[in-house]
Order: C-alpha cells, then sequence, then structure tokens
C-alpha cells in the first residue's frame, strides 16, 4: 500500500474545520471532547527578573499566559512560580490547585491535561505523586485521560546548561552564548536566580519523576524560530527556539534529534531523517510544524503547516492507507519526475496549531 | 582522431542521461528507500507498539480512517495505547532504547561552545551518587585555543554555595583531563564547577549532579515464585527509614531485556520485602533459556508531601542472577486494569469519530 497522491486543494472538511474553530474562539467551551481541560503553563521569564509576591501574581501571569487561545477552554489551571524549584516551592503551589481540583470533582469523568514547554516536566511530577498525596489528604485522586504536551519541555533544554554555566563566567566569555541566554531568561544569570532553569538542564530534567505510568502524553512539536534564531545554534539538533526535538517529541536520549520521526522531516517531506532511536513509553508524537515556534503552539498563531507524525501506516495490526494530503514537489534541479513527496495536514496553514487539536477533539 | 571524438560524444551523452535518471525522483529504484519505508515498515523510531505488535493476534478487518489526518493520529494513538494495556503497568516490555532510558541515573555529556567551534565537554558517569563514592570527572576540550595543563573541579552546595570539595584534573592525553571529586558531603543536589585556562583566560563549565543520602540496603532476593499469572520476585530491602518507596528494576534474559518492573510499597524502618512482579504477557511463549537476571535496581523513597524530595538508591552493579521457577503456567493474556481499560475506550470513541 503506497501512499495517497491527493491534490493541493484544501479539502471542504478541512476548511470546515477550520471555520469551525474561528467560530468556537467566539463561543468557547471548557472541554475537550467532553472531557475538562487543565492548563499547565511553561517557564515565565519574567518571575525570575521580578518574583511574583503572591499567588495572585502567580495566578494573574497563568492566566495571561494561555490567554491568546486556550484561556477561555479550558475549566481549571495549574499555576506555579518559575523561580521556583519543581520538586519544591512549584509542587507546593501545584498541590494546593490539586486539590481544589478534586474537591470539586473536575476531574471525575477524567480530564484532559494540556502543558506547555515546562509544564509537561511539572506535570510529570505531579501525576507521579498525585494520588498518594490526596489520598493521604482523604480526596479522590484525579482521573486523567491524556495529557497533551505543546512544546513539551521534559527531556530539558541546552539553553538551561548554558545559563547555568553562565552564571558563573566572567562578562567577557562567550558573548553570542551570554545573549542567547538572556534572550532564554531575560535574566543576567547568577548563580542563585535561576529558580526552574535549574530543572531544566537536560540532565536533571530527565533524571526527575521518568518512571512510566499508564497516561498517554500526546506531543505536538514546533521547529520555528524564537528570539531572532539567536538560540537555535546552542540547542542540539532541531528545535523551536527554546526546546529541542528531543525534549518535545518525548525521546529516551538528550542526543539530537530533526525530527519526532526516521522518515519525516518536520517540513513534511518524506525523506531519511535523524529520528529518536526510541520513545519513553506511553508517549506519542503526534504533530510537528516547522514553522511554528515556541510560542506559537499555544496561541492563535496561524500560516504553519502541521505534519502528522506519521512511522508507519499500520492500524489494528493492518496495514491502511493512509488518509492526509500528500503531494509532490519538484526541485529545480530535478529534469523530469513527480519531485520530492511531502505529508501534512491538509489546510493546517489556516489555522493554529491549538486550534487545529482543539477543533479536531470537538468535532 | 574521428573516433575518439565519437566516443567522446557518446561519453558524455550517456554520461548526462545516466545523471539525470539519477536525479529523476521516478527512480525509485535508486531513491524510494525511503517511500516504501513509510508505506509499510516500521520506523527507525523505535515506538512501543511497534515492538508489541508483534505478540498480537491480527484483529478483524478495521474500518478505513477518515480522511482527516489529525484523526487518523488519534486514531492510531488510541490503537497504540489499546495496545500497551494488555501490560499492567508493574510489568511492561521494553525496547533496547527504553531499557536504556529507563536504566534510571543516566549522565548525558553536557557540552559548553568556545570562541569559533571549540568545546568544553563535561561527563560524569552518573547523576546521583551514593554518598562516600568517588565522583569521578572527564572533560574535554576541543578548538583552536591554547589550552592549559591542567583543570580544576570544584563542588559546591545548592543554595548556600559553600565549596565542598576541589581537586586538580589531570591531563591523560590532549585535550582530556581526569580527576576526582568526593562525594562524603551532606545529600543534596551540588554544582560541579569545572575550570579551564582557555587562551590564558579562566573558563567555568558548570553542571550539577546530587548526593543521595543512604536508604538502606539491598540484601538480595528471596525464592521466585509463580502466583496467578505473575511471576513474583521478591527483593528484599532494609530501609533506615520508614516512608512511601518505589522500586523499579529491568528483567533480563541474557542480552535481552524482557520488562521493566515497579512496585510502589509503604515500608517500615528495620527490614522488608518489595514483590516485583513479571505479568505472563511479557514472559509467556518466550524461548527463555536458564537464569534470569534482575538489572538496574533503583529504589526510590518518594516525597510525603508536595515539596519534599525525591531520594534515591541503587541496587549492585552486577544485579541478581536467579533460576526461574517452572514459567509453563504464565498465559500471554492481557491484564486487567479498569482505569487504563476506561481510558483506551474513551480514548477509541474519540478516535472512532474520524
Amino acid at each position: 500500500m503506497t501512499i495517497k497522491e491527493r491534490s493541493l486543494k484544501p479539502s471542504k472538511h478541512t476548511l470546515a474545520v477550520a471555520l469551525a474553530g474561528t467560530l468556537f474562539a467566539g463561543a468557547a467551551q471548557a472541554q475537550l471532547a467532553g472531557h475538562n481541560v487543565i492548563l499547565v503553563h511553561g517557564f515565565m521569564m519574567d518571575d525570575l527578573s521580578n518574583p511574583p509576591a503572591s499567588f495572585s501574581d502567580v495566578q494573574q501571569a497563568g492566566a495571561d499566559n494561555w490567554r491568546d487561545y486556550w484561556l477561555n477552554r479550558s475549566e481549571a489551571r495549574i499555576d506555579w512560580p518559575s523561580n521556583a524549584r519543581v520538586e519544591g516551592q512549584i509542587a507546593q503551589t501545584a498541590y494546593q490547585q490539586v486539590r481544589q481540583i478534586s474537591q470539586q470533582g473536575l476531574c471525575n469523568n477524567y480530564c484532559i491535561m494540556v502543558t506547555h514547554s515546562t509544564g509537561d516536566l511539572v506535570t510529570r511530577h505531579i501525576l507521579e505523586n498525585q494520588a498518594r498525596w490526596l489520598q493521604a489528604d482523604g480526596l479522590q485522586p484525579l482521573k486523567i485521560l491524556a495529557v497533551l504536551d505543546l512544546a513539551g519541555a521534559g527531556g530539558g533544554t541546552e539553553l538551561a546548561d548554558l545559563a547555568v554555566s553562565v552564571a558563573y563566567n566572567d562578562s567577557w566569555y562567550n558573548w553570542p552564548v551570554k545573549q542567547a541566554v538572556k534572550a532564554f531568561t531575560g535574566i543576567d544569570p547568577e548563580p542563585g536566580n535561576l529558580g526552574v532553569v535549574n530543572d531544566l538542564q537536560t540532565n536533571t530534567a530527565r533524571n526527575l519523576a521518568v518512571n512510566p505510568n499508564s497516561i498517554p502524553r500526546l506531543r505536538f512539536v514546533g521547529g520555528g524560530s524564537s528570539y531572532g534564531g539567536i538560540t537555535k545554534s546552542f540547542i542540539e539538533g532541531t528545535d523551536d527556539g527554546v526546546v529541542p526535538t528531543h525534549s518535545a517529541c518525548g525521546a529516551t536520549s538528550a542526543n539530537g534529534i530533526d525530527s519526532c520521526s526516521g522518515n519525516l522531516s518536520m517540513a513534511g517531506k518524506v525523506s531519511s531523517q535523524n529520528g529518536p532511536s526510541g520513545l519513553y513509553y506511553n508517549h506519542y508524537p503526534v504533530l510537528m510544524s516547522e514553522g511554528a515556534n515556541h510560542g506559537d503552539v499555544i496561541t492563535n498563531q496561524t500560516g504553519n503547516m502541521a505534519v502528522p507524525v506519521v512511522n508507519n501506516t499500520v492500524l489494528n495490526g493492518l496495514q491502511v492507507d493512509f488518509a492526509s494530503r500528500t503531494y509532490n514537489k519538484r526541485a529545480w534541479w530535478q529534469l523530469w519526475g513527480s519531485g520530492d513527496q511531502y505529508v501534512e495536514v491538509p489546510g493546517s496553514d489556516q489555522t493554529s496549531m491549538s486550534n487545529l487539536l482543539y477543533t479536531t477533539l470537538n468535532n | 582522431m574521428p573516433n575518439k571524438a565519437l566516443l567522446v560524444a557518446v561519453a558524455a551523452i550517456a554520461g548526462v542521461a545516466a545523471t539525470s535518471w539519477l536525479l529523476a525522483t521516478d527512480n525509485t529504484g535508486r531513491f524510494s528507500g525511503h517511500t516504501t519505508k513509510l508505506a509499510g515498515e516500521a520506523a527507525p523510531a523505535t515506538h512501543q507498539a511497534d515492538v508489541l505488535a508483534a505478540s498480537q493476534p491480527q484483529q478483524a478487518q478495521p474500518e478505513p480512517p477518515s480522511d482527516n489526518a489529525l484523526g487518523f493520529m488519534l486514531a492510531s494513538v488510541a490503537d497504540d495505547y489499546r495496545q500497551t494495556i494488555r501490560y499492567p503497568e508493574y510489568s511492561i516490555p521494553l525496547t533496547p532504547a527504553q531499557a536504556e532510558a529507563y536504566q534510571g541515573n543516566r549522565y548525558h555529556p553536557v557540552a559548553l561552545p568556545l570562541e569559533g567551534d571549540g568545546e568544553f565537554v563535561v561527563t560524569l558517569d552518573k547523576f546521583r551518587f551514593k554518598r562516600g563514592e568517588p565522583i569521578l570527572v572527564a572533560a574535554s576540550l576541543t578548538g583552536r585555543q591554547v589550552f592549559g595543563d591542567t583543570m580544576s573541579a570544584t563542588l559546591e552546595s545548592i543554595p548556600d554555595r559553600d565549596r565542598e570539595d576541589s581537586a586538580v584534573l589531570e591531563s591523560v592525553e590532549p585535550g582530556y583531563y581526569e580527576g576526582t571529586v568526593s562525594s562524603d558531603h551532606d545529600p543534596g543536589e551540588y554544582r560541579l564547577i569545572v575550570e579551564a585556562r582557555v587562551d590564558s583566560s579562566a573558563v567555568r563549565h558548570v553542571s550539577t549532579l546530587n548526593i543521595e543520602p543512604d536508604l538502606g540496603n539491598f540484601e538480595g532476593l528471596e525464592r521466585p515464585y509463580v502466583t496467578g499469572n505473575d511471576l513474583v520476585i521478591p527483593v528484599k530491602f532494609d530501609p533506615k527509614n520508614s516512608g512511601h518507596y518505589s522500586l523499579s528494576a529491568q528483567l533480563y534474559s541474557g542480552n535481552t531485556p524482557l520488562a521493566l518492573l515497579q512496585q510502589e510499597t509503604a515500608l517500615s524502618s528495620g527490614s522488608g520485602t518489595i514483590e516485583l512482579r513479571a505479568h505472563g504477557s511479557v514472559l509467556a511463549g518466550r524461548d527463555l533459556q536458564g537464569s534470569l537476571q534482575l538489572r538496574n535496581l533503583q529504589i526510590r523513597q518518594l516525597p510525603a508531601r508536595p515539596g519534599d524530595p525525591t531520594h534515591y538508591a541503587y541496587g549492585p552493579n552486577e544485579g541478581y542472577e536467579f533460576s526461574p521457577p517452572d514459567l509453563e503456567k504464565l498465559r500471554d493474556e492481557p491484564a486487567v486494569n479498569p482505569e487504563s481499560e476506561q481510558r483506551a475506550q474513551l480514548l477509541q470513541q474519540l478516535a472512532d469519530r474520524f
């Protein structure tokens, strides 16, 4: 069975999905596929330069972080301060909100968690411990259907490795590295002001709460530029300007990779790729988008084509035809023939990755 | 001479034709390896479902997926997830890459770029150290700069920034340095500061490691036995303190990883036994000859309250070898986990809409 070849024209179905998304933006529901949504935000650089004075500050920053798209599509949030550590104040702050979610019974019918960036790492620690902590408090553990990790930083980022070294080096040291770190952290790093950036070091992140569990993690991965591209050359393999692809895909090693798939580039080109040698248990890369940067994946940013991470076309144990738009693009040097083959989600550049996800699940 | 000209002309035409044929993408015989792979073979990225599917009986003819790529992916996830939940959470199969990843306590070399193409790389053999064991530090410098003959390594506590220990790293060959720092310090998180001279200036490479408290002692295995559809492997561990512990270990047959086994339990201080279980779904029907091995034992004292740290300890490097009892009674049947089953049904309902 081979890949179907389809026309370049977006299907009626695609347009309908995109239109539905636009309409939903005005009257969103706080559920995905009938399940309450809990949001866990990523690293907030402002917390390093201006630490939150109160929990309401943390909540306000959390709400602002999601305001562009997900805020009114969620039932609850778990907000946390980025000037703290995952196994310290972050766990304490997050757990207070987990308690409330349990007391309100918001996950009695299974929740879907949506995380961004470092929210992946925070969620991993919470999921590993929440049942025991809640039961000790006489409360019901949260039932989680799945976690949607947008630009997940659970595998850390090399920018955090560099930030820790920069904090100990004199001002002359390697100016481009310092600028990249400053763009990422928003501060001139010092040994004591890095907060959760400590947890984002690749070795620290990959040694924190990594035991497998039964909750599926669906991964959505960007490949665009952040901060004018100055961080890219300091991250292993491809990246979204902040998080390396090895982390966002859920790869079992911190070795640099270029795609979540060994046979499909982030742009959707069918070609041999430096993909992950393995994935963490129950981690499923779903979409990649070469153009979407670290922030784009949670906003209304359009114009970036999404690529389904198809490793094979076997479903239910049988090989099936793959339903997606594929097309062939011929390079200038190819004298004849149909050109390179691409796979992508039809019409996905007309909507944002988050909206594509939301509207598809609420279809 | 005219013959030579004719030969050159023929050779040139043949060359152009061959190049054109090679460059044309209709030439699937040369360039289509990747496309045929996409159309049927498992990808190099070893997904657990690829491994798991091998032991699955083929199901009835599936409904063709809808014309919706994301819907297809969700259906694919639901299918993969359905295959994983036939294994209980306490006994999951492992791909070789997962076996390496879940060994625990791994340290990936950390690189610091230098001016130009140079790099300053520090490597440790682990991330967490038992108090008292030596911390072997290996560092390398590459690039066009002029490097010093030695480096220094300093262990600094977090957050107090007390300098707990320091050592000189000697050059073992050009550009490579080694030395040892003591870990006989209070348990906690530390920064390892390795300082080199690069073009006569100091450059510091800083990374993080942990010194773990003594959680207790592994005291070997009790006799494994079969009950229900599980091979039970009791691991004796005498904890220093009461608490909630999670033990994980990898079950091997020779060099083949069979499963990751994990169990959470409350232990009282003094002595304890944690029963790891290997489910029939990872053992039945396999050609297992001779003894089995339990490797990469890792025990964690889990945080009693949010904000408490997780503490780690590790079993003997060589693991434990044991002769299994008769495994004939084990069956390759799916595990029963109501919550995972419900999760799979909900995912399937989600996927069925496409």
